[in-house]
């Protein structure tokens, strides 16, 4: 019997990580601001939490990574829709393996109607936790965490079934809390600067 | 000595499949696999086409002194398998490993091949930790279960000279494990500790039954994987020790009981996976069972793999 009390004992090890907390936790510091290059425009810029009317939403941007790069176009297109009605659209770049030339080319051609930050050290990828690109983050304008997650349900955003940040933004734009907390962050995990 | 075999015992049960866990990854997209019939990337889908060439180069006793190239037989064992898994819903996932088994004996005065299914397995998964934001240290955790049906020919029901038919255990198994897995943008690894229990079962045999008691057994797969400047190319090291309880055979109707040694393995291997596409990744593993001394009562194998997988993204 006592290679079964053995593996009985081993299941119940096992088991043990799976009592950690689902899910994650919201940013402990809320950046008032966020300042950096904006790759974009190749100017440095600072952006303050409080020019998002109704919320700022901050995307983990890739200047490589196919999956964050298939989702440009529809980030754009919802920067362009929802700036207008009160909400801040920011980009962050964090990749630490991308070269700063080929990633500031890469965001001048891509033409998006939104800065996108040089995050330094990955220092913003810490503080949000962000996981890989493209992970969105919606706050609201005291910097509460509304939604984090993928910025839809697929890898390429032509075969997405359920846009995660489409349905938040609606949501609170109409004044309503957003129908997830959190969704499936899917793309390339992020390469953070090991200073 | 013995406490050394108690540290790996330990180790065999702690860290505790008969599969071989391995895994490919890429930095695009998290794509990572740790077993081919469990899908642990961002995948809907995915297929898995293998061949392996096994050599028996020695042999470990009940004692755990081992033998080297004194075998009068030589034994190669080749196999096709075809992995599959698919996801039932966001988190909850199904998979089938289906192999064929080429087993070829010769020895002094004969040869013998003989090719039939080997042992099937079905699998449900469960994707219990996810891992939708950075931690330093959460890993990424599935649950699985896995029933292996008794569909290849065990040693019982072998009719074959040099018993060159022998293709699977014969035993209807159901093992509960879990995989964790870490990855980062260039590295990952993964963890799967695993018990498993096969049911008794009795063969018929020329001139009584044979009740055949295998119990529980359990391993552990333990790999790292590095892909050098985030590229498609992986190379990846593993270990895996298992252990197996003594087998209780009972010949019927008199009940004449014998028991087994216990069966200890030790996996060691290494592979390289190159990814072709987002969807492609060729993988190259090798698995050696010789290279510490520390099995008991198990053939000692040197395995070669090549594996195609296709994946159907989300």
């Amino acid at each position: 019997m006592r290679p079964f009390f053995a593996f009985f004992i081993v299941f119940l090890l096992g088991l043990t990580p799976f009592l950690l907390p689902a899910g994650s936790k919201p940013p402990l510091i809320i950046p008032q601001q966020w300042t950096g290059m904006d790759l974009v425009s190749g100017k440095e810029k600072v952006l303050k939490l409080s020019q998002g009317k109704k919320g700022t939403v901050i995307t983990f941007l890739s200047a490589r990574c196919p999956c964050s790069l298939s989702h440009e176009s529809s980030l754009d297109a919802l920067a362009k829709k929802y700036t207008p009605l009160g909400f801040q659209f920011i980009g962050i770049h964090s990749n630490s393996d991308e070269k700063d030339e080929a990633s500031r080319q890469h965001f001048r051609d891509s033409q998006l109607s939104f800065p996108v930050l040089q995050d330094k050290d990955s220092k913003l990828a810490n503080l949000y936790d962000a996981y890989k690109t493209p992970h969105v983050y919606l706050q609201d304008p005291r910097g509460a965490l509304l939604f984090q997650g993928g910025i839809d349900d697929s890898n390429t955003a032509l075969r997405a079934k359920r846009f995660y940040l489409k349905e938040a933004l609606e949501a609170v734009h109409n004044g309503q809390p957003p129908p997830l907390k959190e969704g499936r962050v899917l793309g390339c995990v992020i390469q953070r600067s090991i200073k | 000595m013995k406490l050394f075999r108690f540290i790996f015992l330990f180790l065999a049960l702690f860290l505790g499949s008969g599969n071989l866990p391995f895994a490919w990854s890429s930095p695009c997209c998290a794509r990572n696999a740790a077993t081919p019939f469990l899908i642990t990337g961002d995948d809907r889908a995915q297929i898995n086409f293998g061949y392996s060439s096994s050599f028996i180069v020695g042999k470990a006793d009940a004692y755990g002194e081992t033998f080297y190239g004194a075998a009068q037989n030589s034994e190669r064992l080749e196999m096709l398998r075809l992995d599959g898994a698919l996801l039932l819903s966001d988190r909850w996932q199904a998979g089938v490993s289906l192999p064929i088994v080429r087993n070829s004996l010769a020895n002094a005065l004969a040869s013998h091949s003989v090719t039939l299914p080997g042992d099937s397995r079905f699998n449900i998964g469960y994707e219990a930790l996810t891992a939708w934001s950075y931690s330093d240290w959460k890993p990424q955790g599935f649950l699985f279960s896995t029933l292996t049906l008794p569909s290849g020919r065990s040693g019982f029901q072998s009719s074959a000279p040099l018993r060159a038919d022998v293709t699977g255990n014969g035993f209807y198994s159901l093992s509960f494990g879990s995989l964790f897995l870490k990855r980062g943008s260039q590295w990952d690894a993964y963890l799967v500790p695993e018990g498993h229990y096969s049911f008794p079962r009795t063969f018929e045999m020329a001139q009584s039954n044979l009740k055949v008691t295998p119990g529980f057994g359990g391993s552990v797969g333990l790999g790292v994987g590095f892909s050098p400047a985030g590229g498609s190319l992986r190379f990846g090291m593993r270990i895996q020790p298992r252990y197996d309880q003594p087998v209780m055979t009972a010949q019927l109707p008199n009940f004449n009981q014998k028991q087994g040694a216990a069966i200890i393995t030790l996996d060691m291997g290494m592979d390289v996976g190159y990814m072709l596409t987002r969807q492609d990744t060729l993988l190259i593993t090798y698995t050696d069972q010789a290279l510490t001394g520390l099995s008991m009562n198990s053939n000692l194998s040197r395995i070669l793999a090549f594996n195609y997988q296709h994946r159907w993204e989300r």
